[in-house]
């Protein structure tokens, strides 16, 4: 498979959340912020790959039997080591984030992808289809943080962006008050509930859903034109 | 997938392939273990000691006996060198509980209040953690109360539930202080 192919179908046509519509709860729950949403794309696509590429290291040795529990210790073991780490070095992540960092280990992206595509493939494709599915994912996060970010409070970049010393600094610690746009006291709050996050994704799923019917239906009427000019030709 | 009888030398060969991925797992994450404990120990001890520095500013707090049966909902106190002692407590707000830590001065004044955690309204008991509500109760050495009640802490408009609490909260601290005596 093409290093291409396969950028385009974790980011856009095999999206994990838009598309496979996998691992969508932490999707909604985490969104709050864009340091929450950054520090948990990053941490998944950083888990995915590591999996993928044990899982697909390891392809030829794993008894199909067994697969599904060879899995979930890989995965378990990968989430509790970048807990470890997030709690030893950025510790507002771990805070912010609570529970949703060790619930990784049931994120059906990550087992997704060591069932649907690791244990078929090389080494080298699998490390691409986790950092290119990571990507898709982070994307699909950033987007969701920056909408509901905006539109509940009025601000971009929360616990990220510092401009409260004037000058505009990334803070990785979370302290940062993100940019305020507008007062938050005009933002429509439910966006920042989880509720919000429910509404969020239904519009994104819609949008990407009608962007992927007029590419189809776009790709048919060429096919079909082409199909009507090799006629008229053999006419 | 068509499931097949296994003889028992099938059943151990996957029990051992097994038994090595996860012990292999096990040594890789004991390893990670021992990397970063100290330093998420030393974390976990920042985190709280700088609630607590804003309450009431020590170099060191050090836990304290109290009676856990007088006092439910107190997690602990400690002695903050010889500034006073922080009372670190849960107890029931609106909305659910709420996590506080109240510094206590060696005058036994109310010297500071810090909100840890709390699921209270937002934009109404939230505001609790604000200073125009909780200043209030710096420095008073006596039991404190609503204005409704009769005594001079201005209620949080909206948020009486949430005003009620963090005043008993902070009149339980003082009591916990005052019976270590």
């Amino acid at each position: 498979m093409k290093i291409g192919q396969q950028f385009r179908e974790g980011i856009i046509t095999n999206n994990p959340i838009l598309v496979q519509r996998i691992g969508m709860c932490a999707t909604m729950a985490i969104t709050t912020t864009l340091f929450n949403g950054l520090g948990m794309g990053i941490s998944v696509l950083i888990i995915l790959t590591c999996c993928n590429v044990v899982v697909s290291a390891m392809r030829k040795a794993i008894p199909n039997d067994i697969r599904l529990a060879i899995f979930v210790v890989v995965i378990a073991g990968f989430v509790t080591i970048v807990d470890l780490l997030i709690q030893a070095f950025v510790p507002a992540l771990s805070a912010s984030l609570g529970v949703f960092i060790p619930l990784i280990v049931v994120n059906c992206i990550i087992i997704g992808r060591a069932e649907a595509f690791c244990q078929y493939e090389p080494v080298g494709a699998s490390f691409f289809d986790g950092i290119f599915q990571g990507m898709g994912y982070t994307l699909v996060l950033f987007t969701m943080c920056v909408v509901r970010e905006f539109l509940g409070k009025g601000a971009f970049g929360g616990g990220l962006l510092d401009i409260s010393t004037g000058a505009l600094k990334l803070t990785f610690d979370g302290t940062g008050g993100g940019i305020q746009l507008f007062p938050a006291e005009y933002g429509a709050s439910l966006l920042t509930r989880p509720f919000g996050g429910f509404l969020t994704l239904g519009c994104l799923l819609a949008f990407m859903q009608h962007m992927m019917n007029k590419s189809d239906e776009k790709k048919a009427r060429k096919a079909l034109a082409a199909r009507v000019e090799v006629k008229e030709g053999a006419e | 997938m068509t499931e097949t009888k296994k003889t028992p030398n099938q059943i151990l060969k996957l029990t051992f392939i097994l038994l090595v991925v996860s012990a292999v797992t096990a040594l890789v994450l004991g390893l990670t273990n021992m990397l970063t404990k100290d330093k998420i120990e030393a974390q976990s001890l920042a985190a709280t000691s700088s609630a607590y520095k804003t309450v009431l500013e020590a170099d060191r707090y050090d836990p304290v006996d109290f009676s856990a049966e007088d006092f439910s909902g107190v997690n602990g106190v400690y002695k903050a060198g010889d500034a006073g002692y922080v009372v670190d407590l849960t107890f029931s707000g609106a909305m659910g509980n709420i996590t506080a830590a109240i510094g206590i001065d060696a005058s036994g004044a109310v010297a500071g209040i810090e909100i840890i955690e709390s699921s209270e309204t937002s934009g109404l008991g939230t505001k609790a953690a604000e200073p125009e509500f909780k200043d209030q109760f710096l420095g008073t050495t006596e039991h404190a109360a609503l204005t409704s009640n009769g005594g001079n802490i201005a209620a949080i408009s909206g948020a009486t539930i949430t005003s009620r609490a963090v005043t008993e909260a902070v009149n339980r601290a003082m009591d916990v202080v005052a019976s270590l005596g």
